[in-house]
């Protein structure tokens, strides 16, 4: 009983192998989102020194390296690395501050987690030079290990939990410090009225205390997991509409892919694209 | 020279090869997984923070060292005028920069008059300005007043 559950445990965690459809799509998509973050800080005419256009220029590479998935694994863990170590200058006061934000440790750690996947196989360059390499055209399989998707479950997983766990006292559940949060992003501005309903504001931090909690073990349960991604998405789009979240709510919706079976995606993409009527 | 090819490898060498990448594998699953899982701990359950441990405390400190009550401005006839602590400060709205970044975040009543210096610098000769409401805190709102709230220097202590 125990070695089956361990056995069950390692098929989804360790070992888990399916469909790189999933993977391939989130590597565009969190390509997209740090070029997005970036881009503009890091282009030649937004920097002042040499140090500044080599960090623009690895960073440049690596983007795009992901997005168009060239070389996927190590451009996707480059941009991972390259990423993080602006978060460490920012930490350190040696870049902005805002380099030194959870949206970025997040956009970092996700890129280096998703390089421990084979997010090459899908939607790549390399998958197209395989199949122009392949004297009969055919293309490799679009499968392969997925261990690191399973870890950025994980790191949805944990966000949840601890960002729920910084919330559990009184200061959030009265409603004070979202009250706080508003004075400062919504005071003289179109959704002011906000701060004259303190019971609503409260009833949000309860509702948002209570989302986090359950969405920190709901992700990660196959029966809870459809009204969980509903839920989050509404969550997520919430806070990008109320708060300048900056790209921390797409940043977490492209990771939500993570969540899904990636067989289904595979199969829902042949479906979109016509690929089963194709074969019939 | 002659190479082997993966078929004439000892195929009960290769099989140890993978049980260890796959023993390998599981080993730093466990070891990744640990780690994003209970990182935030030392942190936020016991207070020993580290640059390298990422904590989620998201937007926790936004807000805080913000007024939120009325600035009024006494003469010696009795109330002149009140304002918001926006008015106070002489801004519409505050401003889309990180929060921290804002000068007029105030932890202390001294701090009022550098959040309110734009009222400051207006009143008049025998005018004073008073300070009744809260500030924000990470503990939530903190009451706070002050009846000549320009007579502090304003500078951080």
């Amino acid at each position: 009983m125990r070695h089956a559950l361990f056995q069950r445990l390692a098929e989804w965690g360790p070992d888990a192998r399916g469909s790189t459809r999933a993977v391939g799509l989130m590597r565009i998509g969190l390509g997209c989102v740090a070029l997005i973050r970036f881009g503009g800080e890091l282009t030649p005419w937004a920097v002042n020194d040499l140090l500044g256009l080599a960090f623009g220029s690895i960073f440049f590479i690596f983007m795009a390296a992901t997005v168009i998935g060239a070389g996927s694994r190590i451009s996707v863990a480059g941009l991972g690395l390259t990423i993080l170590v602006f978060y460490a200058l920012g930490a350190a006061h040696v870049g902005p501050l805002t380099w030194a934000h959870h949206h970025v440790y997040l956009l970092g750690v996700a890129c280096l987690l998703l390089s421990l996947t084979d997010c090459g196989k899908s939607f790549s360059l390399d998958r197209l030079r395989g199949m122009n390499a392949d004297p009969h055209g055919h293309p490799e399989a679009e499968y392969g290990v997925l261990w690191g998707q399973r870890l950025i479950a994980l790191q949805l997983s944990a966000l949840y939990f601890w960002t729920a766990v910084d919330k559990t006292d009184w200061a959030f559940v009265s409603g004070q410090r979202l009250e706080q949060t508003f004075v400062w992003v919504h005071s003289g501005r179109a959704l002011e009225m906000f701060l004259d309903w303190p019971i609503l504001l409260a009833a949000a931090s309860v509702a948002v205390l209570v989302v986090e909690y359950w969405l920190a073990v709901a992700i990660l349960m196959a029966r809870w997991r459809k009204a969980a991604i509903l839920v989050g998405l509404t969550m997520h789009a919430t806070f990008y509409l109320l708060l300048p979240v900056n790209t921390y709510s797409i940043t977490v919706m492209v990771l939500y892919l993570a969540l899904l079976d990636p067989r289904s995606v595979h199969d829902f993409i042949d479906r979109m694209t016509g690929q089963r009527e194709a074969m019939r | 020279m002659t190479y082997k090819t993966d078929t004439e490898f000892d195929p009960s060498a290769m099989a140890v090869f993978r049980q260890g990448k796959t023993a390998l594998r599981r080993y730093a699953f466990v070891g990744l997984a640990l780690l994003i899982l209970l990182s935030p701990a030392p942190g936020q359950l016991f207070g020993q923070h580290s640059a390298w441990l990422r904590e989620w405390v998201m937007y926790s400190g936004v807000g805080v060292g913000l007024p939120k009550g009325l600035f009024v401005v006494h003469d010696e006839a009795g109330i002149v005028a009140d304002y918001t602590p926006l008015a106070a400060a002489g801004l519409d709205r505050y401003p889309q920069i990180v929060h921290y970044y804002f000068p007029g975040r105030i932890a202390e009543p001294a701090h009022l008059a550098r959040f309110a210096t734009d009222l400051c610098a207006k009143i008049e000769e025998g005018q004073r300005i008073s300070f009744t409401g809260d500030v924000g805190t990470r503990q939530g709102w903190m009451p706070m007043s002050s009846e000549n709230v320009c007579d502090h220097s304003g500078e951080e202590h």
